[in-house]
């Protein structure tokens, strides 16, 4: 245990861990903080999670037939309230219009109702703060009772499946109370997005922290002497072992805080939800709750992170000098990159990138599984390799 | 001049070297594969070049059209030169500038600065407009494509492993005789600390040397598969070239009229004037830490902090930081695609990038000088 704090203490060197903090904040305000900043993204972005948020507290995660109905009520209530406004309102009589039908056919589906138009002061202000956005409400609330009629009364429509898999989980969709979850998609989105940047940090980090720990033992000559020491060659054990749980202890560090500023934006209330939903257009090929999801993107990014902690730790291991570790580590490190973007935009859904060329459920853990399997091998096949040195030779 | 001959045989003997030139090559020729998309009808316009010239507004254009064999590709160019176009006919460089700082949001002081680049640039549009070189086809409705795949993808990933490769010599070359154990006994030779100067010479040669090798060995197959030949005489602000910003497009409006060829030379040059900033950085970091890891950690995060600079300046408003920002080299790196162009919100001056590189270069020898002057000093521990 004594070694292992001492490898970790060799690791953790307080130049590495504050270019890491720097790095961490850098790469927070140039790329994440949008996804904080601007969730939900404008209107009707907003309206739509408002109104998924207040079914869930009033049906829970799924919407039944008779909350359909009910829902049904409320969009007839809302309609009414909105006439009494208009009605209520000189701007809008002045028009001629007095009710929300009136509005919708012959404003909406006027040219005129575009800027400066006929109609383009009514058609902002029924949209505007003044009106608490009532425009955009009504708009969602109808678009989410039409995508229940389209998606959960007559199923089957959505995306065109293309392989035999695809059309099994669209036929599996088919079935009655399927389809029925209540999700705000965008969430999806914009962890899949957040996580992605958060993972590529996380690789970079790695990078940073173990680049060139190997190479820095070589230099000062210390294996040799490790060796004959009592715990003996064993010693790369504890070093692979303090490599693995660094990255492990970055990623921690890392989902603590990236994951404290992001739970700000409360969608953890989804946690229970399950991601496929009728308000929603993208088919996910797992029943995974929004929990469940982000768990699943978070293991992406734990897998990374440790499958780039056992090569670099190969890496530095077999490199004499810190130039040519970093050159080692350099592709490495660009190829992770590129793995964590491919995997962790929208997994599991048609619009990953990677299974867009593959086509395989699921392909995105299998790569993340396979690059672990390869670094933790790297990592091992390093420890043995120095296990068995002969340092006469 | 033997030490600078011992110094950079150092460097070029490094497997590493060759190694990381044979990956960088093979990641362009990766590159390289991605472009076949375009190259159809791009490689029509090239070659039927001979037959119908370079300039839209000639009559003998639409002439030679007519001679060739009848096909797709005939009749698509002829439907996108019917009506030639001079985009820098009549153009009010003020009236771009003031939607380009609309974009922005700039105010006060720097917003004068900005508006005085549109104006000092209309002479530039008048004369590019007279002269009628906005008339070429080059590669009639693929040019943006095509521009953008050769400077934005092939040469600025070029260039971006170049940089890489210049910053890591020249830490190798300031590192190695800390982590040889041989500085405590090179530095006690006659030549002593002045070592360094060698270091950094060698250091500069080996990196311009790569840089020189990664732009024509990737150049070359660039030519062989995409025309490039063909294209070499034709004026980068053809009316058919532009640079997108947002939805808005902007006709690609240089400084000077300059032919391909001589846009490609003049980004070489710049490029190696970049590389040379690079090795400048690298050296100033090499020289103030001893561990190789720890300079080049300096390195990367200052890099990356200037990456970041302008970004959060603008954020904050802050106009001042956002155009010392966009001056050091990282910005200008990234700004390789809009190089000698009016640059839209990414600059404040005239030939910004080249302006910035030239200071960049002064200032980085000062900081190198500086550096070194402390190290001469240093005691032993």
């Amino acid at each position: 245990m004594r070694i292992l704090y001492y490898e970790l203490r060799k690791i953790w060197r307080l130049p590495v861990v504050m270019a890491i903090v720097f790095l961490g904040i850098v790469q927070y305000f140039l790329f994440m903080e949008f996804d904080i900043r601007f969730f939900p993204n404008g209107h009707p972005a907003a309206e739509q999670y408002g109104l998924a948020r207040e079914w869930i507290e009033k049906y829970g995660p799924t919407m039944e037939p008779d909350e359909y109905e009910d829902a049904k009520q409320s969009y007839a209530a809302l309609i009414a309230g909105t006439d009494a406004r208009i009605a209520a309102d000189a701007r809008f009589r002045a028009h001629g219009i007095s009710t929300w039908g009136q509005f919708s056919e012959t404003v909406l589906q006027s040219p005129e109702a575009e800027g400066s138009g006929q109609y383009g002061d009514i058609r902002n202000l029924l949209y505007s703060e003044e009106y608490a956005y009532l425009g955009y409400r009504i708009e969602a609330l109808s678009s989410a009772l039409f995508s229940y009629e389209i998606r959960v009364r007559n199923p089957g429509g959505g995306f065109e499946p293309q392989t035999a898999a695809e059309r099994a989980r669209a036929e599996a969709l088919s079935a009655p109370g399927r389809m029925n979850g209540i999700f705000p998609e965008q969430c999806v989105g914009n962890l899949s997005e957040y996580l992605c940047w958060a993972s590529i940090f996380g690789v970079v980090s790695v990078a940073v922290l173990l680049g060139a720990g190997g190479t820095r033992e070589n230099l000062s000559r210390m294996p040799g002497t490790l060796w004959s020491s009592r715990t003996g060659r064993h010693v790369a054990g504890y070093q692979f072992a303090a490599a693995l749980l660094s990255a492990g202890l970055l990623f921690a560090a890392e989902t603590l805080v990236y994951g404290g500023i992001y739970a700000r934006l409360g969608t953890q209330f989804f946690w229970s939800s399950l991601t496929q939903s009728f308000l929603g257009h993208r088919c996910f090929w797992f029943d995974l709750t929004y929990g469940q999801y982000a768990l699943c993107l978070l293991g992406f990014a734990l897998a990374l992170m440790l499958g780039m902690a056992g090569t670099l730790f190969a890496l530095s291991q077999a490199s004499d000098s810190y130039i040519s570790s970093i050159w080692k580590a350099l592709p490495v490190t660009v190829a992770m990159i590129f793995a964590a973007a491919m995997v962790t935009q929208w997994p599991f859904t048609e619009r990953n990138e990677l299974y867009r060329h593959v086509r395989v459920f699921g392909v995105e853990a299998v790569l993340c599984g396979l690059l672990l399997l390869a670094g933790v091998s790297a990592g091992m096949l390093a420890v043995h390799r120095a296990q068995g040195k002969e340092r006469l030779e | 001049m033997r030490l600078f001959r011992f110094e950079l045989g150092k460097l070029l003997r490094l497997p590493m070297v060759w190694g990381f030139l044979a990956l960088s090559l093979a990641l362009n020729g990766l590159f390289l594969a991605t472009g076949a998309e375009q190259r159809p009808f791009s490689g029509y316009v090239a070659s039927v070049l001979p037959v119908t010239y370079q300039r839209t507004d000639d009559p003998a254009f639409a002439a030679g059209l007519d001679t060739l064999p009848a096909g797709e590709f005939r009749e698509l160019l002829r439907e996108q030169t019917a009506v030639p176009r001079n985009a820098f006919d009549g153009m009010d460089a003020a009236a771009v500038g003031q939607a380009q700082a609309g974009l922005l949001g700039v105010t006060g002081v720097w917003a004068d600065l900005f508006a005085r680049k549109y104006e000092a640039y209309q002479p530039a549009a008048d004369e590019i407009a007279a002269s009628g070189d906005a008339y070429d086809v080059y590669a009639a409705e693929t040019t943006h494509d095509y521009q953008v795949f050769l400077i934005g993808v092939i040469l600025h990933t070029v260039l971006t492993e170049a940089l890489l490769l210049a910053v890591l010599l020249t830490l190798y070359a300031f590192g190695c005789e800390v982590q040889n154990r041989t500085d405590l006994l090179v530095f006690s030779t006659r030549a002593g600390r002045g070592l360094n100067r060698y270091k950094l010479a060698a250091a500069l040669c080996a990196s311009l040397l790569c840089c020189l090798l990664l732009y024509f060995l990737t150049l070359i197959p660039f030519a062989l598969f995409y025309s490039l030949r063909d294209f070499l005489g034709m004026h980068v602000a053809s009316s058919f070239n532009y640079v997108q910003v947002g939805v808005a497009r902007f006709p690609f409006m240089v400084w000077k009229s300059f032919r391909l060829g001589g846009y490609l030379g003049a980004s070489l040059a710049l490029g190696l004037a970049l590389v040379a900033v690079f090795v400048l950085g690298a050296a100033v970091c090499g020289l103030l830490l001893r561990n190789t890891y720890l300079a080049f950690l300096l390195w990367f995060t200052l890099s990356v902090g200037s990456l970041a600079l302008p970004v959060l300046c603008a954020d904050a408003k802050l106009w001042g930081g956002y155009f010392l920002g966009l001056c050091l080299p990282v910005p200008v790196w990234l700004g390789q695609q809009e190089w000698f162009t009016v640059q839209g919100i990414n600059a404040f001056l005239p030939w910004q990038e080249t302006v910035c590189t030239a200071a960049n270069l002064a200032a980085s020898a000062v900081l190198v000088w500086l550096a070194a002057r402390r190290f001469r000093r240093k005691d032993l521990g």
